[in-house]
């Protein structure tokens, strides 16, 4: 059974109702780490009349998990779905195949590591 | 993280009381009192159009999540600003103000004829209004803590009444009657449109859903148990109407409440109905003149209407809109004093701007999926397009039929066909002038979630790209 590591980067505001929702969904860890970032927007704030002409890097939460294979199209529509609000800024979702996965501890490889 | 307060039941109580209103009662009696029992019928589908509706109106809350604006954004982020203005303006404003109007003109005829003052009826609206007017300009919501118990007050009044009446256990005299009057089919499809007042209102539900727990489930649920709970309620009373308030009296009778409470129960049973009527009227009242202007405050912001709606006093309230609402309401009352025809007249006749806001619901939800297809929704509406065609065209059917009477269907075509037409005029001139828009082109989603900003309004009107 493969892995999928999904990538999420959003606004600062909607971590902790994602991690409430990834727990009750099942998912079994997950790491986070607040980064500076911007779309295709260059950073424009959704009011503004102008786009920016250089990038401006806006602070950004990025919230990694793996699942197996077969939980990532419903972890994703989790994911949209708690995190959408139409807004500019809501974020984007990247999925990697994962090759292995290992627990230190004991050894244990691929879901088994999960 | 914040926690939800509120669940289905909150749902479903919001949904009821902010239907149920006596002005319900009038078109219940209109109905009944034409062609007979038969009526339920027209209540079960006018019932299941509105059901529709709420299913549109709860996969577009679910697209574009807290808006203060509701139909009104959505109206604009899909087919653009001029029919948002013409079918908000004209659907929902105009029919807002027409139906409280004629609630106030219903519970001055009711208080004339239970507290006989030596003043007009009018006056009674006129003394209402004014003290409304007052405290909402003071901030002051009177009803805030009152308004869930005065709904349940009217509909659990309606149960009991209706069940005392069904069941023949009232202490008034029995009428000998028949139970039908008319049966065929397209009568009783007919008065769908009549009906379908009994049912409107129930997407006032939507801006409490961010505070409801599984709001997805909860809120379109909510609204659904909400309009079955009005229409078997109503279907009660429709059968102790029966028993015991001549048809012919009913369909002609400004307040048939009281006329029913009057005939079940003596004057105990007028007096009790009058009571909660009033309370019913006042709070719907209450709820128009806070409302309404926020909607206008919003539609300002938004650019689509004069600046001076946005305007705030000291208490943080839009007082001009607040002082407009109240005094079109008075405009409305007086038309509609003490005339039973003209108080089914203006129903029916906000009825069709209320229908036409609610057909561009379900073209906004349409137009949307094709636009949107992958965007991420929490409800949406099952069997594709089905339940939006269906929609719309019941609604247009119940627009072409809004009456029984041709005469009187022209005059209803004619009134909205001018207020449509000055509103297109007013809303292709001010689009062009004052937003710098095209008129018919749709607005992009997120740009209309931008205009929630204060900000977004501000920096064009600095940068001159706004008047």
């Amino acid at each position: 059974m493969g892995l999928t590591k999904i990538e999420v980067i959003t606004g600062m505001s909607k971590f902790t109702s994602l991690k409430h929702a990834l727990s009750k969904a099942g998912v079994g860890g997950m790491t986070f780490m607040q980064v500076l970032g911007c779309g295709v927007e260059k950073g424009t704030r959704e009011y503004e009349v102008d786009e920016q002409y250089e990038m401006e890097l806006l602070p950004k939460q990025q919230i990694n998990i793996v699942v197996e294979d077969e939980k990532v199209d419903d972890i994703v529509e989790l994911i949209k779905q708690e995190l959408y609000t139409g807004h500019i800024g809501d974020g984007k979702i990247f999925l990697y195949k994962i090759d292995n996965a290992i627990r230190v501890r004991t050894g244990d490889e691929g879901t088994d590591a999960l | 993280m914040e926690e939800k307060k509120l669940g289905l039941r909150n749902v479903i109580s919001v949904s009821v009381g902010l239907v149920i209103a006596t002005s319900c009662l009038v078109s219940l009696g209109e109905g009944a009192g034409t062609i007979g029992i038969t009526f339920i019928a027209a209540m079960v589908i006018a019932c299941i159009m509105n059901m529709i509706t709420m299913a549109s109106v709860s996969e577009l809350n679910a697209l574009m999540p807290d808006t203060t604006g509701g139909l009104a954004q959505y109206t604009l982020a899909s087919v653009g600003p001029v029919p948002t203005i013409v079918t908000m303006v004209g659907g929902y404003l105009i029919s807002n103000v027409l139906s409280c109007g004629v609630e106030a003109s219903i519970f001055a005829f009711a208080m004339k004829e239970t507290i006989p003052l030596p003043i007009p009826s009018f006056a009674y609206t006129v003394i209402v209004t004014v003290v409304l007017w007052i405290a909402n300009l003071k901030g002051v919501d009177m009803f805030a803590k009152l308004q869930d118990v005065v709904a349940f007050l009217l509909l659990g009044s309606m149960v009991v009444m209706g069940l005392i009446g069904m069941f023949g256990l009232g202490t008034g005299v029995k009428v000998d009657q028949p139970m039908v009057l008319e049966s065929d089919f397209s009568t009783i499809v007919s008065m769908t449109a009549v009906a379908f007042w009994l049912f409107i209102g129930a997407e006032y539900a939507i801006p409490i859903s961010k505070d409801v727990k599984n709001a997805k489930r909860n809120v379109p649920l909510g609204m659904f148990i909400g309009l079955g709970l009005i229409c078997l309620v109503q279907s009660i009373l429709v059968f102790g109407l029966y028993h015991y308030t001549d048809w012919g009296e009913l369909a002609n009778s400004a307040a048939p409440h009281m006329l029913y409470g009057m005939n079940l129960l003596g004057r105990p049973g007028k007096i009790w109905m009058t009571f909660v009527a009033a309370l019913a009227v006042i709070s719907s009242q209450n709820s128009a003149v806070q409302a309404l202007p926020v909607i206008c405050q919003g539609m300002a912001k938004m650019n689509m209407m004069p600046q001076f709606f946005a305007k705030v006093n000291k208490n943080n309230v839009p007082y001009i809109g607040v002082s407009l609402i109240s005094g079109l309401l008075l405009v409305f009352a007086y038309i509609s004093d003490n005339s039973s025809d003209m108080i089914s007249f203006l129903i029916l006749v906000g009825s069709v701007f209320w229908m036409f806001s609610y057909i561009f619901g379900h073209i906004d939800v349409l137009v949307l999926r094709r636009r949107l297809p992958k965007a991420p929704r929490s409800f949406k509406v099952p069997f594709g397009p089905v339940f939006p065609i269906i929609g719309i065209l019941g609604t247009s059917y119940m627009v072409v039929n809004i009456s029984t009477d041709p005469k009187e269907r022209l005059i209803i075509w004619a009134i909205t066909g001018v207020v449509f037409l000055l509103l297109f005029l007013y809303s292709v001139i001010w689009i062009k002038r004052k937003m710098k828009m095209p008129v018919f082109k749709s607005v992009p989603m997120e740009k209309v979630l931008a205009m929630e900003n204060d900000m977004y309004y501000h920096i064009r009107i600095r940068r001159g790209i706004w008047r």
